[in-house]
This record gives C-alpha cells, structure tokens and sequence, in this order.
C-alpha cells in the first residue's frame, strides 16, 4: 500500500481553494446519532456549485447517515455542528422544506406506496415546490410533456408512471425512477444514497447516464457508494473516505481506484 | 329516550294517532317486546364496544316525532310506470314486513312502536329508477323511519341517500330485491359530532341480484348501523364498501351479516376506517354459509387506521362456514399511517398534511367504489 503515489491531501474536507468561490454546502463539525448509537463525530464538508463529490467507506463508517442528516430524517438526530445551504440553516428547516429548497435524496430503498399514481405523485411534488417557491403551478398538459421529455431519458416504460409509486418495481426501475423524479424536480444538490446497490451493469449505466445528464454548473451531487465501478460512469470531482463518523482522507477519483484495490484495512494502522 | 319517560311517550303517540287497528297492535307488541329485551349491553356482541349510554346523553331525547314530512325525493324522469310509492301508515297490514329482532336488533322495535314517518316503494319489474333520497330531521325529537322498497324483476335501482347534519334518526330499511335485479346504493352518513343515528338495514335477494351498496360514516356521537343480507336465490352478487371516520370523541359502529343461505353467491365486504382525536369506529364483519350453500364465495377486508393515540379502533372479520366447497378469505389490520411512506412523500417536497391526506386517499381507494371526489373532506388532521 502506497498512498503518497496518489498524491493524497488529508483535507477532512476542506479544500481552501472552495473559499474563493461562492460555497453551496457547508457542512460544520457535524455530530449525529440514531437513537444512543453515535454515528457521526465532527464532519466537516464543503461543496461548491457543479461538483460532484463521492463519499466512501467501510460498512458503518456514517455514509448514508450523512445522507439523512442532509436529507432531514426524523429517525436522526444531530447533537452539534451547522449545515449551511446556500446562505441558509439547513438543519432548522423541515423535510419538505429542504426538498423544495433543492435539496435531492436519492434513497438506497426507494419505498413503494400502494395506491399512490406516480404521475399523481410526481406533480403533487413538483407543484407543492413551485408553490414554496412563490411559482404558479403546473398545468397538466405541461407536466405531461416535461414527464414525457424526461422519460426518455431514463429509458423507462410509460407504464411504469401509471402504477403505484414503486409498486411491484424491479430494483433497477426504482432506481431509475428515482432518478427520473429527480429529472423532474431539477434539485441543486442531489443525495445518491448508494444508488448503484442492486443494480447490474446495464441498469447501472443507464442510471449514470441519467445522473451525468443532470449534471451542470450549477447542480451538485453528493454521491454515496461502496464501490469504484459506479465512479467509473460518473466521475466526480472529489472522492472522500468516511471512517468512524469523519472524513478521514480525501482526493481526487484515483483515490477510488485506490481504496478498489486496497480495501480499508490501512484505516485501523 | 329509553327510560322512564318513554312508556308516557309511547303512550301519547299510540293516543293521539289515527290509523288502523292491525298496526296498533303492531305498535303496541313491538313496544312490549322492546321493553322484554331491554336495552343492549356490552355483553350484546353488535355492541359489545359501543356505549349505548351515548345516546342519553344526547339533549332533548325526550320526546318523539310526529308526522311524514320527513323526506325530500329527488327523482330522475319520474316514476316509472306501475312502480308506486305510497304513505307507510297506509300500508295494508299483509305488505307489513316483521322482522326478526334479538337484543342486538332491539332497536327495530322501538322503530316499530314508535313509528311516525315512512314509505314503502315498489319498483315495477324491467324498469329503472334513479333517486335520491334525503332523510330530514324535522324537530329535535326522536325520528322513527322505516322505508320498504320492492325491486321487481330485472328492475334496477340507482338509489343514493343522505340524512340531516342534524340528525337523530332511528331508520329501519328494507330492500326486497327480485330476481335478476341490480341496486346501486349509496348512504352518506355525515352528522353532526353531537347527533345520532341507529341505523337497520334488512336486504333479501332473490335469484341472480346484483348489489353495489358503498356508505360513507362521518362523526356523530354515535352512529350504530346494523345490517343483514340473505341471499335467498343463486348466483347473487353482493359487494359493500365503506369509509368510516370518527374524529373528536365520535363513535361509528358499523355491522354486517351476509347469509349464504343457498349456493353460487358471492358477498365482498370492504371497510376502510379512520379514527382521530379521542374517536372510535368499532367493525363487525360476518358471513355465515349454510349447509346447503356450496359454492360459496366470500371475502372480507377491514382495513384500519389510527391517527392518534386516543383514537380506538375495534375491528373484527368472521366467518361462519357450515359447508366444504366454499372460496372465503377474511383479513383485518389495525395501524398508522406508514412513517416510512410519510418520509417519501416529504423528501419530494410535499408538506406534511398534504402527504398524509395523500396516503389517506390512497387507503381508503378500495372503498371508495363510487369514486367520490371530496371524500378527502371529511378528514380533519
């Protein structure tokens, strides 16, 4: 094992060129726990507008809790530390409010929902943003065609839209799909909360490709997996190593390739 | 109501009526056996979670209605031909229909006994009749209702109804259906939280009916409805769906008795059924096969929903199988809204209301088989 070969900075995240651009998130000395179970000690992060970070680590190490803590889960609860979204408190606003202020939770286990119409679904949860945001809504035959537009670009069946949300979806569709609402929704910060879980290499492009077409300047992702192969698709900018509640090294996309190849094992030396 | 002061009502109501002699003794036997059975008890199955004591409490129970002014009907292109509607004081006494009464059914009669208002419909047979009936409460005493409607053969019946906010109604309906004949019944049963309403319905089939019954329970401070089907002909088909919600200290009881008395007949119960605040929904659901009603389909889903802490729910699916070949499936849940499901919703920007009325809507789908829109109303979170 070697690591001065890729050039590692122990950053913990913080990166003092982010300074001279505007910051998006700004994540503070964060402390979270799931009930007494302390998950998260003192995470600090920042991202800019149009990066793509990659959080990874062992099993347990804080990932998808970081996730909830930004996403606004109610089963976590923070302790201490500040998370500053575009100018404003992120952790004092509800789970809605966060959403529709663009921030995207692509879930590990999309959950289905018996007797809700996805479009229905869908529109309801774009209009309900407009609506925070002081816009009009959305006429159906608007919304039809953005779906229509969108749709193809996840490869998905029309079918898939008239059915319960999730409902009696492959895990690769629930993938797609969350992806295909995020389409919808145009969030300016995405969560992939190990989207790539479940899926095989077909489904897994096509889901990258979705993410990859999302991607601009002014979009930024946080995405959070165990393995190299989904950054083999989407590339980020930044590839961060959660160990024991903290970012502990972070790097460029060799730094995947790296841990590919090593594992975690260096984290207990 | 039912105290001491009923035996001095009665009698002022049996005084000053002037009808025939058949029906006061009709009256006057309904009334002994009422005062026989007594009133129900939590040891009456059909009312083991319901306080019966709910309706002394109401104001002015003491007192009973008179005259027919009771209803408003709105009928679509009128009467068919032959099909007649008449007063149900002026029935002859062989059109008067006993029913079978128990403890449990001690309330029909008190209905019997204290009759003031009714019809009887007969629906002549290959016709069809749309109509809408709206059961009023006139004064603030004790209504007595009994409505008969006779649906000839091949005839079909498109009948909704609803009752005054106000209401305190003890209505005891029956629906004698032909061979061959479809009913599509709605009962909107939305009452005010401080009012009552005790409800019978007795519906016999004969051969080859098709009925499609959904009801809608809103509040009150106590809603008992009882109801008995027979199937005394083949093939019948019978589907019951409803929505019930109880909010404040609201208590809606809802039971159903499908009797498989002959084979090749299928009965569906659908309940679907909401309780907040300190409200309480009680469902009795029983399909009872007899030995010679092979063939036999039967299915009952009672789906339950909490939204708060001091809500309760009671809710029980039974069958009664006295045969072999016989399709019957039964199931019952008591719950609260998916956290989980909530969570999604949220995620996507959907505020919290908005996403459990979402979630709501979706539960009560099954039961909502008339598609009403502003079923979404009643609900007050």
């Amino acid at each position: 094992m070697n690591f001065k070969r890729c050039k590692l900075k122990r950053l913990d995240g913080q990166n003092p060129s982010y300074e001279k651009n505007k910051i998006m998130l700004k994540i503070n000395n964060i402390h979270a726990q799931v009930g007494d179970n302390k998950i998260l000690k003192g995470l600090n992060l920042q991202v800019k507008p149009g990066e793509v970070h990659a959080i990874m680590g062992p099993n347990g190490a804080g990932k998808s809790t970081l996730g909830n803590v930004l996403a606004g889960m109610e089963k976590v609860q923070v302790t201490e530390g500040s998370v500053d979204f575009l100018g404003k408190d992120l952790l004092e606003l509800e789970i809605e409010q966060r959403a529709s202020e663009g921030v995207f939770m692509a879930f590990q286990y999309p959950v289905e929902i018996p007797g809700v119409n996805n479009m229905y679904f869908l529109r309801a949860a774009l209009n309900a943003q407009r609506k925070y945001r002081g816009e009009s809504e959305m006429n159906s035959s608007v919304f039809l065609k953005l779906v229509r537009e969108k749709i193809k670009m996840m490869n998905m069946r029309d079918d898939l839209l008239r059915r319960p949300v999730n409902e009696g979806f492959s895990g690769g569709e629930k993938k797609r799909n969350e992806i295909f609402q995020m389409s919808i929704l145009e969030p300016k910060l995405a969560i992939l909360d190990e989207t790539d879980s479940g899926l095989d290499i077909d489904a897994l492009k096509i889901v990258a490709d979705g993410v990859n077409q999302l991607r601009n300047a002014d979009r930024s992702f946080i995405v959070i997996t165990h393995y190299q192969r989904l950054l083999d698709y989407i590339v980020p900018d930044f590839v961060h190593v959660l160990a024991d509640g903290k970012i502990v090294r972070t790097g460029d996309k060799s730094l995947a390739l790296e841990l590919e190849e090593t594992g975690y094992g260096w984290l207990d030396k | 109501m039912f105290k001491n002061p009923i035996d001095s009502l009665f009698e002022k109501l049996t005084n000053r009526l002037d009808e025939p002699v058949w029906l006061q003794k009709k009256r006057r036997q309904a009334f002994k056996n009422f005062q026989d059975l007594g009133l129900p008890t939590r040891k009456s199955e059909l009312w083991k979670y319901t306080d019966v004591k709910r309706l002394e409490r109401l104001p002015d129970v003491t007192d009973v209605a008179e005259g027919n002014e009771h209803f408003v009907f709105t009928i679509e292109g009128g009467l068919p031909k032959e099909t007649t509607m008449s007063n149900i004081i002026d029935i002859k006494e062989a059109n008067w229909q006993d029913i079978k009464t128990d403890k449990e059914r001690v309330f029909v009669e008190l209905n019997t006994a204290m009759l003031n208002s009714g019809f009887e419909l007969s629906i002549a047979k290959n016709s069809q009749l749309k109509l809408h009936i709206q059961y009023q409460q006139i004064s603030a005493a004790w209504e007595n209702i009994r409505t008969v409607i006779n649906i000839g053969e091949n005839a079909q019946l498109d009948l909704s109804e609803s009752y005054d906010y106000d209401c305190r109604i003890n209505h005891v309906a029956i629906i004698n259906a032909a061979k061959n004949s479809t009913i599509k019944l709605q009962s909107n049963k939305l009452l005010a939280k401080t009012e009552a309403l005790i409800h019978y319905l007795k519906i016999n089939c004969a051969k080859n009916v098709s009925v499609e019954q959904s009801t809608v329970n809103n509040n009150a401070s106590l809603s008992h409805t009882i109801e008995d089907v027979d199937f005394n002909g083949e093939h019948c088909h019978f589907k019951a769906a409803s929505v019930n919600v109880a909010h404040d200290s609201c208590h809606i009881a809802e039971n159903i008795q499908t009797n498989h008395l002959v084979g090749h007949c299928k009965s569906e119960v659908i309940k679907r059924s909401l309780a907040t605040d300190k409200g309480q929904v009680a469902i009795n659901a029983k399909a009872v096969v007899s030995v010679a009603a092979d063939g036999s389909d039967v299915a009952q889903s009672l789906k339950n929903i909490l939204l708060s802490d001091d809500a309760k729910i009671y809710s029980r699916p039974e069958l009664e199988i006295n045969t072999d070949d016989v399709i019957a499936a039964h199931g019952s849940t008591i719950g609260e809204l998916d956290e989980l499901s909530l969570t999604y919703l949220r995620s996507r920007g959907i505020p919290k209301e908005q996403a459990k009325l979402m979630l709501i809507e979706s539960f009560l789908q099954d039961a909502n088989i008339f598609k009403l829109e502003n079923i979404l109303d009643l609900i007050e979170l």
